[in-house]
């Protein structure tokens, strides 16, 4: 568990009575001061009542005894309520300095604006809300209800300048998505190709959604059908597997062990992945794959910060960040990435890669200063073979 | 526990300290104002029981349950106020637990190994930002901005009154600032202290687009205490802003009041900017008079007599208060407003210097000024956090490769290109995206220390190099969609869109 986390929690737990946040500090104060105004109309109507006895009445001692009991409560009263509320206040108060004082103090380390050191253009702005329009159409459009689609589709295009080709393919993304959370499957297996993963995922939620309204019979029969044709189309045999289970949960059991939430957020992921392929839309928004590598990278700026900071370095080259950052794989592989053996330097387009007739590979600065510019020959960095610059050629890396 | 090389629990809490932070400081101030209540209606009570016992001493019932009623409504008045001060401490509570319970989620996927999980989680943490800066950028409704101006309570002020309109009829649902309205459809209000956010939107945008100062004012009063323990010179912008403004529209002698009432005070440490701006009093008056004469030359002469006392110290005393200045410290440089310039009047540096003052550019100064000392009292970055991520994202992604259009020849066949193109040779590279190449141009490239290629390379005798296995799938699937004919030993080159043997495959060693 996190420390920080920890601290926090705790010390968050203090802000309130009773570790509910319906019970803030500051409730007591109220309800002392409801307290004081009951016990304030309580000893109103007792001082009226003795008014108008000691009226009808003769002055008796009993009457002016009851009375002076009254004022005596009155400002006992006064006096309990104001000391409690003060004291209440204070402590509130001193509750929250104390929160600052060991938790956002201990949470206070640098400031966001100090990493900014490569401050985005002046008109960065206008791409930014064109990043963020194609993100929104990504995402977001399942939360937003919209009936009509050329509604949302004009929408994107005028706040956000999205193209209507692209924002069109999101809604429509969308109403299947929306369609199949609300347990309508129909569009989406419509649109499911035969025999792909995501058509036998939609039989088995199906199968799930009938087995849980407990018609074991409708889900056998279902299943009887659906699966031998679909496993005839298919080719992914490896599926049969998953039918097993839910047959002998069928058979066997009467209680339900699968999940149809994750099944559904199963069918969803598979359906939104497969549909962005399709369309030749990128599964995660550019902005969200830039947000998270700025996530990642973060505390590595952070890092350098303070080191530069003690040491007086600079950024080591200025078009290049002076440290590594280790992004997982689907951040990764959109270029290939070679980095010169000999130079320890990645190859660009004025130093591209060379491949030595013994099949090592080598940039172009290396290869100049290996053969003298071309003049003689020499032996592969790596392996005996000898080589001259005539038998090399240049190479280009080809992600598919 | 990392899953993604990402940051730990606690590195996200630093990230996000003004998420506790800001509630924090919400709360405090609330809890100072139910102390201010508490206290000024603890010393009336005081009076009303002093008033209540000597009616009961004096045995006047009539007057002394008469008072009793006074104090019960005094303590009903209170309760109401209470009840809203807690109703307060509670939303802003619950706000820190939001923010609580969705870093310990983060803790429990990580905990968890729960990769989908996490990406999940970092997708709500990326609508945070979107949410933020929409709401920091997005435009604003005039009912929001009048809503401001309202809240205020500065009805009658200063050049705001001029620009006051009657109210809209109120919709039934009220615009909202697109951020807001974002955070709202994603469930994601509680995260953020957006209404802090529109706070700062709403003032900047209320000087630059509709030049009022009043919710500035009004602003600066509710923080007079923290603004002067930074010896900030936003006050004295604004009133001076407020002054100009008066002086345009040739209203002197409340231009004249708000000189005396709320810039004299600056004269120790603004002298300079103050002579400009009494200066300019007597410029414009002499520019107005000029008109009747339509002579601008006399105008900049007259001008220039007058200001002649406006000169020194205590020559701009005289004018102003006739009396003597007092004895002061240096006075401060006037800052570079702009550097705009009206030509036919540039022999006369003071024309110069009035007509800077006089232009609009200077709201922009004002706003820029607002926004530096708000961000800065609640320790909100200046800069907008998601520019900020961008920027660091995308120099971390951006590779050597990145931004160059690979050259592609096309083939005759219209549908191999097509699928080619769309299905094999697309990049879906972020930063070579058409939202990001632009703003990436400018960006240091990431630092690989590190090849990162894939399987089986293998080299045709073009010098293209690919993973052998995905090469000779692409020719699977080439023949399966008829797009191309292919024996069985042959493949096709994406790039240059030529056949090529498997026997021309050579194994490359990249070390
Ligand atoms: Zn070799
Ligand atoms: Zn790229």
């Amino acid at each position: 568990m996190s420390e920080l986390l920890t601290t926090l929690k705790s010390e968050f737990s203090k802000l309130c009575d009773e570790d509910s946040i319906e019970q803030p500090l500051l409730k007591r104060c109220l309800d002392d001061t409801h307290e004081f105004k009951m016990n304030l109309k309580k000893l109103k109507a007792h001082l009226n009542k003795q008014v108008q006895e000691a009226s009808t009445g003769e002055h008796s001692e009993k009457s002016s005894k009851k009375r002076q009991l009254i004022i005596d409560k009155l400002h006992k009263s006064h006096k309990q309520w104001e000391h409690n509320v003060r004291k209440q206040g204070k402590h509130a108060l001193l509750q929250h300095n104390k929160f600052h004082k060991v938790v956002l103090n201990k949470m206070y380390d640098f400031e966001l604006d100090q990493v900014y050191v490569n401050q985005l253009p002046a008109d960065a702005k206008q791409y930014v809300e064109r990043a963020i329009g194609v993100h929104i159409s990504r995402y977001s459009m399942c939360t937003v209800p919209v009936k009509d689609g050329t509604e949302m589709v004009n929408y994107l295009s005028e706040v956000y300048d999205i193209d209507p080709v692209v924002s069109s393919k999101f809604v429509e993304m969308a109403q299947i998505v929306r369609e199949l959370k609300n347990g309508d499957p129909k569009a989406c297996m419509q649109w499911a190709a035969d025999g792909s993963l995501l058509e036998f995922e939609l039989y088995l939620l199906e199968a799930m959604n009938s087995l849980e309204k407990g018609d074991k019979l409708k889900t056998y029969r279902y299943l009887l059908t659906k699966i031998p044709d679909f496993m005839a189309k298919t080719r992914k045999h490896k599926l049969r597997h998953k039918v097993a289970p839910l047959l002998a949960q069928l058979v066997v059991s009467s209680e339900n062990k699968f999940d149809i939430k994750e099944q559904l957020e199963k069918c969803v992921n598979l359906f939104t992945k497969d549909y962005c392929a399709q369309n030749h839309l990128s599964f995660n928004s550019p902005l969200f794959l830039i947000v998270l590598s700025g996530i990642i990278s973060f505390q590595f700026f952070i890092k350098y910060r303070t080191i530069r900071a003690v040491s007086h370095v600079d950024w080591s080259t200025e078009d290049e960040l002076p440290f590594n950052v280790k992004l997982p794989d689907f951040l990764t592989k959109f270029h290939p990435i070679f980095i010169c053996p000999v130079l320890k330097e990645e190859t660009t387009k004025e130093n591209p890669p060379f491949a030595l007739p013994c099949h090592h590979i080598i940039s172009k600065y290396s290869l100049d200063k290996l053969s003298k510019n071309g003049t003689c020959n020499f032996k592969c960095p790596y392996c005996p073979i000898m080589a001259s610059r005539s038998r090399t050629k240049r190479v280009n890396f080809v992600i598919l | 526990m990392s899953i993604l090389n990402e940051p730990s629990v606690d590195f996200h809490l630093k990230l996000n300290e003004q998420s506790f932070h800001i509630p924090n400081e919400l709360l405090k101030k609330n809890i100072r104002s139910v102390n201010k209540l508490l206290d000024r209606d603890s010393k009336r009570l005081h009076i009303l029981f002093g008033e209540l016992d000597q009616l009961l001493a004096g045995q006047d019932d009539k007057g002394s349950l008469s008072k009793l009623n006074e104090i019960i409504k005094t303590v009903e008045i209170l309760e109401k106020k209470l009840e809203k001060r807690i109703h307060t401490e509670a939303e802003l509570l619950r706000r820190i637990q939001y923010r609580i319970d969705y870093y310990n989620e983060l803790n429990d996927l990580k905990e968890a190994n729960d990769r989908n999980g996490l990406i999940n989680w970092y997708q709500r943490y990326t609508n945070l930002l979107v949410g933020d800066y929409l709401t920091r950028n997005g435009m604003l409704y005039d009912e929001e901005l009048d809503a401001v101006v309202e809240n205020t309570g500065e009805h009658d002020f200063g050049v705001g009154r001029s620009k006051r309109r009657l109210s809209s009829p109120k919709l039934d649902e009220p615009c909202l600032n697109p951020g807001v309205q974002f955070l709202k459809q994603q469930g994601l209000e509680h995260f953020l202290d957006y209404d802090i956010l529109l706070t700062a939107n709403r003032i900047s945008k209320s000087l630059t687009l509709k030049h009022t100062l009043g919710p500035l004012i009004h602003w600066i009063k509710e923080n007079s205490s923290y603004l002067t323990s930074k010896s900030s010179m936003l006050e004295f912008e604004a009133r001076l802003q407020e002054y100009i403004e008066l002086v345009k529209i040739q209203d002197y002698p409340n231009a004249i009041t708000c000189f005396q009432s709320y810039l004299v005070k600056f004269i120790d440490s603004n002298f300079e900017q103050l002579k400009l701006a009494s200066g300019l009093l007597v410029f414009i008056k002499s520019c107005s008079n000029n008109q009747q004469t339509n002579s601008a030359k006399d105008g900049a002469q007259s001008l220039s007599d007058s200001s002649l006392k406006l000169k020194s110290r205590s020559g701009f005393f005289q004018y102003f208060f006739h009396k003597q200045a007092p004895l002061s410290s240096e006075a401060v440089k006037i800052p570079n407003i702009d550097d705009f310039k009206v030509r036919h009047f540039s022999n006369n540096m003071d024309f110069e210097r009035y007509t800077n003052i006089l232009d609009g550019t200077r709201w922009d100064v004002l706003k820029d000024l607002f926004l530096q000392e708000y961000f800065s009292m609640y320790g909100i970055s200046h800069h907008d956090p998601l520019l900020i991520y961008l920027s660091l994202g995308i120099s971390t992604l951006k590779t050597k490769a990145c931004l160059h259009e690979s050259p592609v020849v096309e083939s005759e066949n219209i549908e191999l290109n097509q699928y080619l193109n769309n299905e094999v040779t697309n990049n879906k590279c972020p930063v070579c995206s058409d939202e990001f190449a632009t703003i990436a141009r400018g960006l240091p490239y990431a630092h690989h220390i590190q090849s990162n290629l894939f399987e089986n390379p293998v080299m045709l005798p073009n010098g293209n190099i690919y993973d052998s296995k995905k090469l000779k799938i692409l020719a699977h699937n080439l023949t399966n969609k008829k797009l191309c004919v292919l024996d069985e030993d042959e493949v096709l080159d994406p790039i240059d869109r030529k056949i090529y043997s498997e026997n021309d495959f050579i194994t490359m060693y990249p070390t």
